[in-house]
């Protein structure tokens, strides 16, 4: 009898470690071998996209948006293995090899589910808040540089555009909060209003002291500027605190743990999205994604020289360090409990705030004395 | 405290008192309920500060209720049996000194329809249920209560084995 | 587009936290009156899961009780058990033998260890830490293998008896009872740093739901929340039953009467829980496990009432016999009922994550409440 009661916690076993290591060097290689594909096959086809930029738009846009949707399937099983890792059990198993296909099974489900509308629901901004949060995080993925080449849009004023295309997403967290009928609803999205835009301002205010070292607004532009030394080496006693104040901002600004409030699940049931069901609520989840890895994406542009490495290529090297800033933070959001409301504005305007002040002050000075 | 204490302070209000093994327990009429558990809830002799337990049981002739208190500060525990009739089942409330017994005292009106003259809720029937759904007939705990399947499984008595 | 109510020139709106919340741990439902994120008033309304026990053991004989004592704390029910059978006892005048009383407060002492447990995932789960509900849930299985082995259930178990229990320890089950303490001090610890001294969950905890002293009383506070509070009050100290006054124990007691008080307590008491177990094992004697019962159990005209410590606070249980082979009533005086009670006058002022926290800190069973 004694069996069942004694096991204990089971060792990691070296063959496990083994094979992850094996996968993931299989990855990379077949990233690596990406660029030397025979692309020059294509080039009719590119030539003939290059000559209409109507057409060329179009076409980074489709690139964009199924990159958004289809780095979301991988990204959710990686939650889920992490979390199952983080929590002593292991996560999806069933569903093709290790869960892979678990997300793609439950995108399915989310599809064929039944589209539900409360009766008295704001019918048209009911119907309208899922493309409203879904846009702007794909909009912004628009500027992120993959690599030097891999961009959607280098738009000069990329920084900005980013931040100034993001909050908008608010309008539609409210619309979702408002349009739903539901009081579960309404307080997660006026919670959410206030989390969002009392955030942003450090957020701003950290980007904006990483642009005046640089001297650039385009994100590329950022990115070549480091590369002699990533940003965060290069003034270590700025930009570390930088960097740390602008994880806590997006962790609170993608809604994570411990600043799910909006959708605290144990107050609020689910917040803003309670209402939503099918490929509504699909639509705010793939947000939420979405928004994860391009904060982590741009905290790698900002703060870790972007896809600059040696040995592999540009865009494995963006996306290994993304994985890096990406997995840090679902290693915050499994471990820390949630903050209260008061607790959290407080955090952000007597602390992240001055601290921020103080920073951009400091990238001044350090900026003029360059 | 014991049955000698009680019956110094309480003197004829008390219909009886004994030392029993886990509590001393005392009999009072429900006219003297109220004064009695004031007098020991304040007395420094007894102190029962703590509110323990309020129940009640339908003999088929009378109701008689049970109250357990206790003292934090002395560490005694004292129960009281008051008796009253059924068909004018009515007690002073003691949520008042002892909060803690509002529910309590919400309960046996649920089980057992005894009105409890002070309490908060006493003329709103809805707001007295505590258990059974607010619409409920009859008060389950009565010896003559026959229970009748309404039809609707939310509101009134349900079928029972 | 919401309900609002002028009341006083302010404008609240009336949530229902429940009776499908995933905060209220079973179908509570409580009518919060809201002004923006602060509670005005509370009202919780109960019973969606009444079954009228306390009828239906008037239907039953003595010992067929024993069961529906399992279905009110289901998360600790021998503690259930241990209070009916201790009422039947002193009706009818028995004893259990020491052996069988030692058994009883091992097991019940166990049952308390998985008890909390269950209270320190879903209430880490409220604040919003969820990966120490895995942790807890861990070592709460291996405690309740050993309760299976023990009793042949995992929840309901309906293993005490009037006279005693019905079978004795099984072959290993010390050793892995052992392995099993040694574990939990383990994951106790890993919690420590894990979870209680974590800043936020300390922000989030400290200073909210303060009950002082006197009001735990007059509210009839037991258990974790009376302790919590300053009041030094447990039945198995003051009111020893079994053999509690031969053990040794502390009663942990904290005096700010927050949520974090109330934690600690139940923290703490894990341990001393272990450190129970422990002599138990080292004390228990040989014997025999049951004492002489009569076929059919009728104790004399009369009435008597338990008290005991379950985890949740002082569970007793008043029985009138009218020398019937049934009860005449059964009463259980159930420590979450008497917690719920407390929420009208605790939620005011708070806020609403605050009301997740306060309830939680509770740890009622609505089981147990709605009976």
């Amino acid at each position: 009898m004694t069996s069942g009661i004694l096991r204990s916690r089971r060792p990691i076993r070296a063959a496990e470690v083994g094979l992850g290591i094996s996968i993931t060097v299989a990855i990379i290689a077949i990233a690596s071998a990406i660029p030397h594909l025979p692309w020059q096959l294509l080039k009719p086809l590119t030539s003939f996209v290059a000559r209409y930029p109507l057409l060329n738009a179009l076409a980074n846009a489709a690139m964009v948006a199924n990159f958004v949707a289809l780095q979301c399937l991988g990204f959710i099983w990686l939650e889920r293995k992490f979390a199952g890792w983080m929590q002593a059990r292991v996560g999806p198993m069933h569903v093709g090899w290790k869960g892979l296909l678990q997300t793609v099974a439950d995108a399915v489900k989310l599809l064929l589910k039944e589209d539900i509308v409360p009766t008295d629901a704001d019918k048209p901004l009911f119907a309208l808040a899922p493309y409203l949060v879904f846009v702007p995080s794909l909009l912004t993925f628009m500027v992120l540089p993959f690599t030097s080449a891999w961009v959607g849009y280098d738009l000069p004023l990329g920084a900005l555009f980013v931040l100034s295309i993001s909050t908008t997403s608010i309008l539609g967290v409210f619309a979702a909060g408002w349009g739903s009928n539901n009081k579960y609803s309404l307080l997660g999205g006026v919670r959410a209003i206030a989390q969002l835009l009392s955030y942003d301002v450090p957020l701003i205010l950290v980007m904006l002291s990483v642009v005046m070292l640089s001297g650039t607004m385009s994100l590329t532009g950022i990115v070549t500027q480091q590369e002699k030394l990533w940003n965060i080496a290069a003034h270590p006693l700025l930009m570390i605190p930088a960097f740390l104040i602008f994880l806590i901002c997006t962790l609170a600004e993608v809604n994570r743990a411990p600043f799910d409030l909006p959708e605290a699940e144990s107050e609020l049931v689910s917040g803003f999205h309670t209402e939503y069901s099918g490929m509504r609520f699909a639509f705010f989840f793939l947000a939420e994604f979405a928004n994860n890895f391009f904060s982590a994406g741009l905290a790698v542009t900002l703060f870790f020289g972007g896809w600059l490495g040696a040995g592999l290529p540009a865009a494995v090297w963006f996306t290994l360090k993304t994985l890096c800033v990406i997995f840090l933070m679902m290693w915050i959001r499994w471990t820390l409990p949630r903050l209260r409301i008061d607790q959290m504005m407080s955090f952000c305007w007597k602390v992240l705030v001055p601290a921020s002040m103080a920073l951009i002050c400091a990238a001044a000075i350090a900026g003029v004395s360059h | 405290m014991n049955a000698e204490i009680l019956t110094e302070i309480l003197g004829d209000r008390l219909i009886s008192a004994e030392d029993q093994p886990f509590s001393t327990h005392i009999v009072v009429t429900a006219d003297n309920l109220l004064s009695v558990c004031t007098e020991l809830h304040s007395n420094p002799r007894t102190q029962l500060d703590y509110a323990g337990d309020i129940t009640a049981r339908d003999t088929g002739k009378e109701i008689i209720l049970w109250y357990r208190l206790e003292s934090m500060t002395i560490g005694t525990t004292l129960t009281i049996n008051v008796t009253v009739p059924r068909d004018e089942a009515v007690v002073p409330s003691v949520q008042a000194i002892w909060p803690g017994l509002n529910w309590f005292e919400r309960e046996c009106y649920d089980m057992l329809g005894i009105r409890f003259e002070g309490h908060p809720d006493v003329d709103n029937p809805e707001l007295m249920r505590i258990l059974l759904p607010e619409d409920w007939e009859g008060f389950p705990f009565r010896k003559d209560y026959v229970p009748v399947f309404s039809g609707n499984p939310l509101h009134g008595p349900q079928e029972t084995n | 587009m919401v309900n609002t109510a002028t009341t006083e020139q302010r404008h609240t709106v009336e949530v229902n936290l429940g009776p499908q919340h995933p905060s209220t741990h079973g179908v509570l439902r409580l009518l919060v009156e809201l002004d923006g994120e602060i509670i005005v008033s509370c009202r919780p309304v109960i019973g969606y899961l009444h079954r009228g026990l306390e009828k239906m053991f008037e239907k039953r004989s003595y010992k067929q009780t024993i069961p529906f004592t399992d279905r009110m704390d289901y998360c600790a029910s021998l503690n259930g058990n241990l209070a009916i059978c201790q009422a039947i006892e002193r009706l009818g005048g028995l004893q259990a033998p020491e052996r069988a009383q030692y058994i009883r407060v091992l097991l019940c002492e166990l049952n308390r260890i998985a008890s909390h447990l269950v209270f320190l995932a879903t209430y880490a789960t409220d604040i919003g830490a969820t990966t120490v509900f895995l942790y807890a849930f861990r070592e709460r299985e291996k405690c309740l293998d050993l309760m299976e082995c023990m009793t042949g259930a995992r929840l309901t178990y309906n293993y005490v008896r009037p006279g005693g229990i019905p079978q004795d320890l099984p072959d290993g089950f010390e050793n892995g009872l052992n392995c099993f303490l040694d574990d939990l001090l383990k994951a106790l610890e890993e919690n420590d740093r894990l979870l209680t001294g974590n800043r936020i969950f300390r922000g989030r905890l400290e200073g909210v739901g303060v009950v002082s002293p006197e009001m735990a009383a007059a509210y009839g506070a037991s258990g974790p929340v009376a302790r919590g509070s300053g009041l030094n009050y447990d039945v198995r100290k003051t009111a020893p039953y079994e053999v509690y006054d031969r053990l040794e124990f502390d009663v942990p007691v904290y005096h700010t009467g927050d949520c974090m008080a109330r934690y600690l307590v139940r923290i703490e008491e894990m341990r001393q829980s272990a450190r129970i177990i422990r002599q138990c094992l080292k004390d228990m004697p040989a014997g025999e496990i049951m004492c002489k019962m009569p076929k059919i159990f009728k104790p004399p005209i009369g009435q008597a009432f338990s008290r005991t410590e379950s985890p949740r606070g002082e569970l007793s249980f008043y029985m009138v016999s009218d020398g019937t082979p049934n009860p005449a009533r059964v009463h259980g005086r159930t420590p979450s009922f008497v917690h719920l009670g407390m929420l009208p006058a605790m939620l005011p002022g708070v806020k609403i994550a605050d009301v997740i926290a306060i309830l939680g800190s509770l740890d009622t069973v609505l089981g147990e409440v709605d009976r």
